[in-house]
C-alpha cells in the first residue's frame, strides 16, 4: 500500500508542471498588457516601466517560464495584484472551506444515494421506483446553481429556516452541499439500482432467499458490501463536476472558498491568482483521485494485487 | 453509472428505450423551431422595454411576466432558445471535429504521437471542465464566441480518451489488418474503415456532452461570462435576475426550467439512442 | 494568530463580548495601506480604515472639513502652505508616539510616486512639509492648491505608524496596519474578515463598541438576508429593489444619501459624429433619465442638473435633464442625419452606430441602464452595440491611446473622494496634455475648451472663496450645455442598520461609517 501511495504522490509533480506550462502558454497568449493591470489604471507609461521591470515581464519569455515553475517549487506563485504579493497563503486560507463543501456533498450522497438505490431497486418497477428513477432523471437535467437558487428561495427566504450566505456555522452548509451533491446522488442512486438488481439476480442471493431468508436479509448480508464500488466509481469520475460545481455554488452562496476567490480573481483579472488556484484544483483533483484509489482496494480486495 | 443501467435496460429494451428517444426527439425538435422561428413566434421584441412593466409577475399580458427592465421574459425565452442551442451544438461539433482528430490520430498511429497526444489529455483531463472553461472564458472574452471556445476546450480532452480507446480496439480487427497490409493509405483506413465502425460511440457521447454543454454554458452566463446584452441567452438572464430572487421569484423560474428542459431532452435522446444502437456499449 | 482559527470559533468568541458590531461588506478589505494602491477593495478598504486610522483632517456629515489629529490648521493667503495645529499626546496602536515627525514621515511617503501610486493629483501638488515644534507642522505645495485640506481629509491622509512601517516593511504594512484611530486590528484575513477591537489609548471619545468585525458578504440578497436573521448588525449596498423589504422590517432602520458620483455616458469626441454638439445634444434628449431613476432604482437616484453631484462642493444648479424624443429626431435630421433602409440613421452613408461599453457590476444597475439606454436610442434611429466588460479590464478599456479607443460611449462616474467640485471637473474635463496618449487622468472623451481649463484654473487658485466657488459655476455650465457626457442618474447610497446599533452614517462618498456606532 505505501508504496502505492507513494508511487502515485511521486506523479503529482509531473502533472502539476505540465499542467502549470500549459496555463503559462494560455495566459501569455492573453491580449493586454500585464504590467499595465498590474501598475492601475492612472499610471503612466514610466510607472507601468517600473512594473515591468520590477515583475521580470521585460525578460524573454523562457526566462520568464523558469523563474515561474522554479518560483512555484518553493511555494512562490508570483506576484497577485490582489494581494499585492504571494498569493499562496491566502488560497490555502480558502482551501478549507471548499474541501468541506465538497467532503459534506460527499457525505451527503452516501447518505442519500445509496438508500435511494437499493429502495429502488427492492421496489423495481413500483411506485418507490418510478419517484425515484424520474427524480434521478430531473435532477441530472437540473443545473445546480439553478437548485441553489430555488432553494435559497424556498428554505431561508420563504421559510427564513436556514442562512443563505457565508461561513456562519454547519446550518449555512446545507444549501450549498444539497445544490452540489444533487448531481452525484442522482448518479450513485442510478448506478446502485443496477448493482443491487444485477446481485439480486445472482444465484447465491437466490439460494439464500430459497433457504428463507427474507429479502430484506439477503439484500444486507450480500449486497450493500457491493454498492460501494458504484459509489466510489462515481466519485471519482465526478471528482472533477464535484471541484469545479463548488465555483459556481460559492458563489451563489457565498461560500469562502477558492471557488469564489477564482471567481473575483477572474473578474480583476489578476491571472496569478487564477493560475494559482487552477493549480490547486488541480492537486485537489489528483489528491481525490488517489484517494478514491485507495478506497477502491480496500472495498475489492481482488485490486489488491491486480 | 452507465455500465450497471446496461443489463437492466437490455432486458426491457422496446418500451423504455423509445419512450426516451422519442420524448428527447419530440422537446428537442420543439426547442429547434424555438431557436429558428422564435422571433416569429414570440409575441413581443425580445429586447423591447416597457419600463412601466418592470417586474411584473405573470399576467394576461405577459404570460411569464416581465424583467428587470421591463421585458417580455416568454419572448426572451423563445428567442434565447437560439443562443443557448446554437452554442451548445457549436461547442459540441467543434469538441467532436477536435476530439475525433486527435484521439483518432493518437489511437491509430499509436507510438510517440500516442504518448504526447495521451499526455496533454490527460494533464488537461487534471482541470475540472468548468475552471477550465472560466479560465478560458476571462481570456476569450463574455461573447457567444468566447463561450463556445471555453466550452469547446474543456469537452475536447475526455472525447479525445474516449475516441482513442475505440480505435485501438478496431485497430487490432482483422479487417483493418487486412487492409494495412494491402497498402491502403493511413488517411483512407481512419476515414474509411476506423471512424464509421467508431461513430455510434462517438453521436451517442456527444448528444450526452450536448446536455453538458447546455449546463456549463449557463453557468458560465450565470457568472457573467456569457453573451452581450441585450442577447436573452438563458444563464445570462438567471444571472441579471439573481438580485431580485426574493422580490420577484418569477424571474429565476422561467429560465431555469428552459435550461432543465433542454438538458433533459439531450440526455433523454442521448440515453435512448445508446439503448437503440449500443446495448452493449461501456462494458 | 486568530485568523488561523476557524470563522465559527471566531464569532462565538467575538458574539460572547457585548458591543461587537458585524457589518456586512459588499467589497472585500484586502489591503489596508494608503499607500501602494490605497485600501483595496474599494470602498470596503476605506470603510475600514476610517476606524484603523485618523487622518489630520476629516469630513463631516455634510462634507465639511473638521480637525482630527490637527486641532487647527490655516492655509496661507497665496494657498501655497497650509499650517497645522496638532494634538498633542497622542499614540498609535503601537504604542509610538503620532507627532509631528511621525506626520513629517506620512506627508512624505504619500508624496513619493514610487511608493504612492494612485490618488496622485491630491498628492502630487505637494512640496514638502516642515516640522516647526512639536506640534506645528507646515505642508508647503509647489503651486497654489485650495484643495489642500481636501487632500488631508481624504481617505489617503490616513496616517500611518512609522515604527510599524519599519518592522513589516513597505510590503508587509498592507496586512498588519497600525495607525492612531479609535480601533486596531485584532484579526485580518483579508478578502474574508477583518476584526477590530476598541484601542484604549484613543485620544478622543470612547469607541462606542467593544469590537468591530467587516465580513465579505458579495451576494446583496445573502447581505440583506445576514441583517434581517441578525447575523450581521450593518450592511451596505442594499440594493434598491429589496429596500421595499427592509422598510417593513421594524428592527430596521434604512440609512441613505445621494452620492457624489453622478454616472454618465462619456462620449468619444474623437469620432465625427460624436465631435457634432447637436448629436450629443440629441443623445442626451433621447433617453428617459428621469424614468431609469424612478423605475429602475425606485427612486433612489435622481436626474443630474450639473455635471457634479448635487453635494459637491461647489455644485451649481446650471441646467435640468429633459426627455424629448421628438427634439431628439429633429436635432440629428438638423445635423444632417436621415433614416436608411433599416431605420438607422445616417449622414453620407455612414450610418449611426454606437459602441457602448459598459461594466458588469462595477456601477449600480450598470447592465440594465445600459440595455435601456441601447433601447431608447434605437428608438430615435441610432444603433448601439453594447459591450458588457469584466470589472477588472473595464478601466484599462476606458484610459486608453486615442488609437485604441474602442468605444463610442463609455459608462463612467467619478467619485470624488475629497469632495472637491473642483478636483471632479479637472479630472473630467481638464484639457489632456496630449490627446493621442493616455488621458493625463479621466479625460477620457478627449473634451478641449480652453476656457473651462481657465475656469478650472481660477476655481484653484483665486483668494476669495467667492471668486473660486463662481469660476466653478461658470465651468459647469458650459460644460453641462457642450455635453461631453450623456448623463445618466446619480445614485444615493444605501445602507441598512439593525437594532439596538445606532450612530452608523453612510458619507456621499459611498462609505458607510461606523466610526461613531455604538450598539446597545
Amino acid at each position: 500500500m505505501f508504496g502505492f501511495l507513494a508511487r502515485r504522490f511521486a506523479t503529482i509533480p509531473f502533472v502539476v508542471l505540465g499542467v502549470v506550462t500549459i496555463l503559462f502558454i494560455i495566459f501569455k497568449s492573453v491580449p493586454g498588457d500585464e504590467a499595465t493591470f498590474v501598475a492601475g489604471a492612472t499610471a503612466t507609461q514610466a510607472e507601468i516601466e517600473a512594473v515591468r521591470v520590477q515583475l521580470g515581464l521585460d525578460r524573454p519569455l523562457i526566462e520568464q517560464y523558469l523563474r515561474h515553475v522554479s518560483g512555484l517549487a518553493v511555494g512562490d506563485f508570483g506576484y497577485s495584484t490582489t494581494f499585492r504579493g504571494n498569493p499562496l497563503p491566502h488560497i490555502l486560507n480558502r482551501l478549507p472551506a471548499t474541501l468541506a463543501l465538497a467532503a459534506a456533498a460527499i457525505g451527503l450522497t452516501i447518505l442519500i444515494g445509496i438508500p435511494a438505490g437499493v429502495v429502488a431497486a427492492a421496489y423495481r418497477n413500483r411506485l418507490p421506483d418510478y419517484v425515484i428513477s424520474l427524480s434521478v432523471v430531473g435532477l441530472l437535467a437540473v443545473p445546480n446553481f439553478w437548485l441553489g437558487m430555488l432553494l435559497i428561495a424556498w428554505l431561508s427566504v420563504d421559510l427564513g429556516l436556514l442562512p443563505s450566505f457565508g461561513a456562519s456555522g454547519p446550518a449555512s452548509l446545507v444549501i450549498p452541499t444539497l445544490a452540489l451533491a444533487a448531481r452525484l446522488i442522482a448518479l450513485v442512486a442510478r448506478m446502485t439500482r443496477g448493482v443491487v438488481i444485477e446481485e439480486l439476480r445472482k444465484d447465491y442471493v437466490r439460494t439464500a432467499r430459497a433457504k428463507g431468508l427474507s429479502q430484506g436479509l439477503a439484500l444486507r448480508r450480500h449486497v450493500l458490501r457491493n454498492v460501494m464500488i458504484p459509489t466510489v466509481t462515481v466519485i471519482g469520475l465526478q471528482a472533477g463536476y464535484l471541484l469545479g460545481g463548488s465555483v459556481v455554488i460559492e458563489r451563489l452562496c457565498a461560500w469562502p472558498g477558492i471557488g469564489d476567490l477564482l471567481l473575483t480573481a477572474v473578474s480583476v483579472r489578476d491571472y496569478t491568482l487564477v493560475q494559482g488556484i487552477v493549480l490547486i484544483f488541480v492537486v485537489s483533483f489528483l489528491v481525490i483521485n488517489i484517494a478514491v484509489e485507495v478506497i477502491y482496494r480496500f472495498v475489492n480486495p481482488r485490486l489488491r494485487y491486480a | 453509472m452507465r455500465e450497471a443501467a446496461v443489463t437492466r435496460r437490455r432486458r426491457r429494451a422496446g418500451r423504455r428505450i423509445n419512450l426516451f428517444l422519442w420524448l428527447g426527439g419530440i422537446l428537442l425538435t420543439a426547442f429547434a423551431v424555438l431557436a429558428v422561428f422564435g422571433a416569429y413566434i414570440a409575441p413581443y421584441d425580445p429586447n423591447a422595454q416597457d419600463l412601466f412593466a418592470m417586474l411584473e409577475p405573470p399576467s394576461a399580458a405577459h404570460l411569464l411576466g416581465a424583467d428587470n427592465v421591463g421585458r417580455d421574459i416568454l419572448s426572451r425565452i423563445i428567442v434565447g432558445a437560439r443562443f443557448t442551442l446554437s452554442i451548445a451544438l457549436a461547442s459540441v461539433f467543434f469538441a467532436g471535429i477536435g476530439g475525433i482528430a486527435l484521439g483518432a490520430i493518437a489511437g491509430y498511429f499509436g507510438g510517440w504521437i500516442d504518448r504526447i497526444l495521451t499526455g496533454v489529455i490527460d494533464l488537461l483531463l487534471t482541470v475540472p471542465n468548468i475552471v477550465l472553461a472560466i479560465a478560458i472564458a476571462s481570456v476569450a472574452g463574455a461573447s457567444a464566441t468566447g463561450l463556445t471556445i471555453a466550452i469547446t476546450a474543456s469537452f475536447i480532452p475526455p472525447l479525445a480518451r474516449l475516441v482513442r480507446g475505440r480505435v485501438i480496439e478496431l485497430v487490432q480487427e482483422d479487417f483493418i489488418a487486412a487492409a494495412i497490409t494491402v497498402g491502403m493509405g493511413h488517411t483512407r483506413i481512419l476515414l474509411r474503415h476506423i471512424l464509421p465502425n467508431a461513430a455510434t460511440v462517438i453521436i451517442i457521447e456527444l448528444s450526452l456532452n450536448a446536455g453538458q454543454a447546455v449546463l456549463i454554458g449557463s453557468a458560465l452566463g450565470f457568472l457573467g461570462l456569457g453573451v452581450q446584452p441585450p442577447a436573452p441567452e438563458w444563464g445570462t438572464m438567471l444571472g441579471a435576475s439573481r438580485e431580485y430572487l426574493t422580490v420577484a421569484p418569477h424571474l429565476v423560474i422561467a429560465p431555469g426550467v428552459a435550461i432543465s428542459l433542454l438538458v433533459l431532452a439531450f440526455n433523454a435522446f442521448g440515453d435512448g439512442l445508446r439503448d437503440v444502437f449500443d446495448p452493449a456499449s461501456n462494458s | 494568530m486568530l485568523s488561523t482559527l476557524p470563522a465559527g470559533a471566531i464569532r462565538a468568541f467575538a458574539q460572547d463580548a457585548s458591543g461587537t458590531i458585524t457589518f456586512g461588506q459588499s467589497t472585500a478589505v484586502l489591503t489596508l495601506d494608503p499607500a501602494h494602491g490605497a485600501f483595496t477593495g474599494y470602498p470596503g478598504g476605506y470603510e475600514a480604515a476610517l476606524l484603523i486610522f485618523d487622518r489630520l483632517l476629516d469630513f463631516d456629515a455634510d462634507m465639511a472639513i473638521v480637525p482630527q489629529l490637527a486641532e487647527s490648521f490655516s492655509m496661507s493667503e497665496d494657498l501655497q502652505s497650509c499650517e497645522l495645529k496638532l494634538r498633542s499626546g497622542v499614540t498609535f496602536h503601537d504604542g509610538t508616539a503620532c507627532d509631528a515627525a511621525a506626520i513629517k514621515f506620512n506627508i512624505e511617503r504619500m508624496m513619493d510616486k514610487e511608493i504612492n501610486t494612485t490618488n496622485r493629483p491630491l498628492w502630487d501638488p505637494i512640496a514638502g512639509a516642515d516640522i516647526v515644534d512639536d506640534t506645528t507642522l507646515v505642508i508647503r505645495t509647489s503651486a497654489p492648491f485650495a484643495q489642500l485640506p481636501n487632500t488631508l481629509a481624504h481617505g489617503s491622509g490616513a496616517i500611518v505608524s512609522p515604527a510599524a512601517i519599519e518592522e513589516f516593511g513597505e510590503d508587509g504594512f498592507a496586512q498588519n496596519p497600525v495607525g492612531a484611530g479609535p480601533y486596531m486590528v485584532e484579526g485580518f484575513n483579508a478578502g474574508q474578515e477583518l476584526t477590530l477591537t476598541a484601542y484604549d489609548g484613543y485620544w478622543g471619545d470612547k469607541p462606542g463598541a467593544s469590537s468591530i468585525v467587516f465580513r465579505f458578504i458579495a451576494e446583496p440578497a445573502t447581505r440583506i438576508n445576514a441583517l434581517t436573521t441578525g447575523a450581521v448588525d450593518v450592511i451596505d449596498s442594499v440594493p434598491v429593489q429589496l429596500v421595499g423589504q427592509l422598510s417593513g422590517n421594524g428592527e430596521v432602520e434604512v440609512v441613505r444619501k445621494p452620492g457624489l458620483r453622478p454616472i454618465g455616458l462619456a462620449l468619444n469626441l474623437t469620432r465625427p459624429a460624436l465631435s457634432d454638439v447637436n448629436v450629443r445634444k440629441a443623445l442626451n434628449l433621447a433617453v428617459p433619465v428621469a424614468t431609469i431613476a424612478e423605475r429602475v432604482f425606485f427612486g433612489f437616484a435622481q436626474a443630474p442638473d450639473s455635471p457634479l453631484a448635487f453635494d459637491a462642493i461647489g455644485h451649481a444648479s446650471v441646467g435640468e435633464t429633459v426627455f424629448d424624443q421628438e427634439a431628439a429626431k429633429k436635432l440629428l435630421a438638423d445635423a444632417g442625419y436621415a433614416a436608411g433602409s433599416d431605420g438607422t440613421l445616417a449622414k453620407d452613408g455612414e450610418p449611426l452606430t454606437l459602441s457602448l461599453f459598459a461594466p458588469d457590476g462595477l456601477f449600480p444597475g450598470d447592465v440594465a441602464v445600459a440595455e435601456i439606454v441601447a433601447a431608447s436610442l434605437t428608438q430615435v434611429g441610432v444603433d448601439v452595440q453594447i459591450t458588457k466588460i469584466e470589472k477588472g479590464a473595464y478601466w484599462d478599456h476606458l484610459r486608453q491611446d486615442k488609437a485604441n479607443l474602442a468605444w463610442d460611449m463609455a459608462m463612467f462616474g467619478f467619485n470624488p473622494s475629497n469632495a472637491s467640485g473642483t478636483y471632479h471637473l479637472a479630472s473630467l474635463f481638464k484639457s489632456n496634455a496630449d490627446d493621442e496618449g493616455k488621458p493625463d487622468v479621466w479625460n477620457i472623451g478627449r473634451y478641449r475648451n480652453a476656457e473651462v481649463d481657465q475656469l478650472l484654473k481660477k476655481a484653484d487658485s483665486e483668494p476669495a472663496e467667492e471668486a473660486r466657488l463662481e469660476a466653478l459655476r461658470e465651468a459647469q455650465a458650459i460644460i453641462w450645455e457642450e455635453a461631453p457626457y450623456l448623463w445618466l442618474q446619480i445614485n444615493e447610497n444605501v445602507s441598512a442598520v439593525r437594532k439596538p446599533v445606532s450612530g452608523v452614517t453612510v458619507m456621499p462618498i459611498v462609505f458607510t461609517n461606523l466610526r461613531d456606532a455604538a450598539k446597545g
